[in-house]
């Protein structure tokens, strides 16, 4: 299959500050693909990178063969949607405007919603959970409802490829599970190409293709989750014991903190 | 505050809304030229065209009513996109020095020898908005954001900047160009011809209308730059077409009646509380709300101390001094 989306050796930096080295990374219709990293290893500046928010010091970003530089912002828009990380919105507009904004790429002049738009919104809101917030102001609605409005948002761009910056941080247990639930549907049925950027590293395991592990802007590791996430990984990357275990009800992998993981002097070369 | 509204804009809450908006500025217009120290027959007035009262309306009442519309329809359009591009509910053309940049071009162009109601100085108008906008944007922006209170700060700064160097203007000038320069400032309405009322009004209708083009990604933008980039939004273009349409907008407010305070702070703001926050609705409202606006508070300041009559600006500063002192409370509380 060839790819949707691909990054071909992308560097980045702020001035004289690598955040982001020689990153190859190639995303098919229907893969999702989780990207990991502790705080500051360039996870969000490379969704900027994939998303064509920031161009690259070195190295291209390619839509279905084409440079993102070359393709004008709307036409991007059209094909491929970002999640923030950090939602926000200055005044306060309904659940209803901020997930109809995603059909501002499609329309033209005015932009007032169609029948059509205001039908996709409504079912993007539905998809996720939402539906009953539709009339609220955002500014009322709590991190992760606003969260989820905006993974509505991206949902109603109807893209072909979806990039979300940490999309379950502010949800609760079951968002979360719902969330990536929804995102493995998505690319199950609509050859979406998805990539999200996780901290949880048992929700990579349990429901993405992939696994890209950033340290220090550099790939640490890239395969199937339970290949890239192993004990020894984690362990050199994030500085943490970890144990895989077997679930008790499906026997996959899962990943456990080890006795004492969290206490530095413990960690094998800590301080 | 709770506010209840529709969900979403549709045509029929446009087309409504605007409607309604533009019956009660025409209202306001009848009303206003009706007021005033001198009571007037309008059935008199329309039916002689010789009668003193056909002379008070039309020559002397009219124009400055039209006159006060159109400038309060470029200060609300003003205030309601600067609002929204800079994500800021305190922002004003005013309060960020962009009036006082127009009047200082303004004021140079006088005491160089322009005639005030020449179109020169409209046009100097507009180019000392359009820098000093694009200086205060440019201070107060770091990392891509700028921050609420800095622009305020840069804003009392050039405000202040401003007022130095007018007065310097002024003391560089002669006694009756410096006394031109006062007067013009002090955000007074004055009876004036109906070709400058005419030719403001065509100022203000174009800028207007090209800036309802951005009020969809003004939308977007409200949700960050990034965001709004992310949507196809190519901000860096409607950037510049917003500063540049709104310093043409207060150039020409400006140079027809100097500075007028807050109009561009309190339209905005209290519409948004009605119709919404969503540009498409919210600028063509605060036209015609910016309109209706300074045209009463014309009329207050024609009939508040008959025969007296007070500058428009002293008006407009009474009321929106202290709504901006509230504001600004809120703002420091966290809310909007």
């Amino acid at each position: 299959m060839s790819a949707r989306l691909a990054a071909d050796a992308v560097t980045f930096a702020f001035g004289e500050r690598t955040v982001v080295a020689d990153v190859d990374l190639a995303l098919a219709p229907g893969e999702l693909v989780a990207v990991l990293g502790p705080n500051g290893s360039g996870k969000s500046t490379l969704l900027r990178l994939l998303a064509g928010l920031a161009v690259p010091r070195a190295g291209a970003v390619r839509l279905d063969g084409r440079d993102l530089r070359t393709l004008d912002r709307r036409t991007v828009a059209r094909r491929l949607a970002l999640v923030p990380q950090d939602p926000r919105v200055d005044y306060p507009f309904t659940a209803l405007e901020v997930t109809l904004m995603g059909r501002a790429p499609h329309q033209r002049g005015l932009g007032l919603p169609s029948p059509r738009d205001l039908a996709i919104a409504e079912q993007a809101l539905r998809c996720v959970d939402a539906a009953s917030l539709a009339a609220r102001p955002l500014d009322r609605l709590s991190g992760g409802e606003r969260q989820r409005v905006f993974l509505a948002r991206a949902l109603a761009q109807q893209p072909e490829v979806l990039l979300l910056d940490e999309p379950v941080t502010h949800l609760d247990v079951r968002h979360q599970l719902d969330v990536h639930a929804l995102l493995c549907r998505l690319c199950r049925e609509r050859q979406l190409a998805c990539v999200t950027v996780v901290h949880d590293l048992n929700l990579a395991l349990s429901y993405c293709d992939r696994a890209l592990v950033l340290s220090a802007g550099r790939v640490a590791a890239q395969g199937p989750p339970a290949v890239a996430l192993d004990a020894a990984c984690v362990a050199a990357v994030f500085g943490v014991q970890m144990l895989t275990v077997a679930h008790p009800q499906t026997g996959a992998p899962v990943l456990v903190a080890a006795e004492n993981a969290a206490d530095p002097f413990a960690r094998p070369g800590g301080a | 505050m709770p506010v209840t509204r529709a969900t979403h804009l549709t045509r029929a809450r446009l087309g409504g809304t605007v409607a309604l908006l533009a019956a009660a500025l025409a209202l306001s217009l009848l009303a206003a030229v009706l007021l005033g120290p001198v009571p007037v027959d309008l059935a008199v007035a329309l039916g002689d065209p010789r009668s003193a009262d056909h002379e008070i309306l039309v020559y002397a009442r009219l124009p400055r009513v039209l006159l006060a519309a159109v400038v309060g329809a470029a200060l609300g359009a003003a205030g309601s996109v600067l609002q929204g591009l800079l994500g800021n509910p305190l922002a004003d053309p005013n309060l960020l020095g962009v009036s006082a940049g127009a009047a200082v071009a303004g004021a140079i162009a006088i005491v160089a020898g322009a005639d005030p109601v020449s179109l020169v100085v409209p046009w100097c108008a507009f180019a000392g908005a359009l820098a000093t906008v694009s200086f205060v944007y440019a201070v107060a922006r770091t990392h891509g954001r700028t921050s609420p209170h800095a622009i305020l700060l840069v804003g009392v700064v050039c405000n202040a900047l401003a007022a130095s160097i007018i007065m310097l203007v002024n003391a560089l000038a002669s006694y009756t160009e410096a006394q031109g320069v006062l007067f013009w400032i002090m955000g007074a309405l004055s009876t004036q011809s109906y070709t400058l009322v005419g030719v403001a009004a065509l100022y203000v209708a174009v800028g207007s209308l090209l800036l309802v083009r951005y009020a969809a990604a003004l939308n977007l933008l409200a949700t960050g730059e990034e965001g709004a980039a992310a949507l196809g939004v190519d901000v860096d273009r409607v950037r510049r077409a917003v500063f540049v349409l709104a310093s043409l907008l207060v150039g020409a407010a400006v140079s027809v009646s100097g500075m007028i305070n807050f109009v561009g702070l309190i339209v905005p703001h209290l519409l948004r509380l009605v119709v919404g926050p969503d540009q498409r609705l919210l600028l063509p409202a605060s036209v015609l709300g910016g309109a209706a606006f300074l045209v009463w508070a014309d009329a207050a300041a024609r009939t508040a101390l008959a025969p007296a009559e007070l500058p428009v600006g002293v008006v407009t500063a009474l009321l929106g001094g202290p709504f901006f002192l509230y504001l600004l409370r809120r703002s420091l509380r966290g809310e909007r």
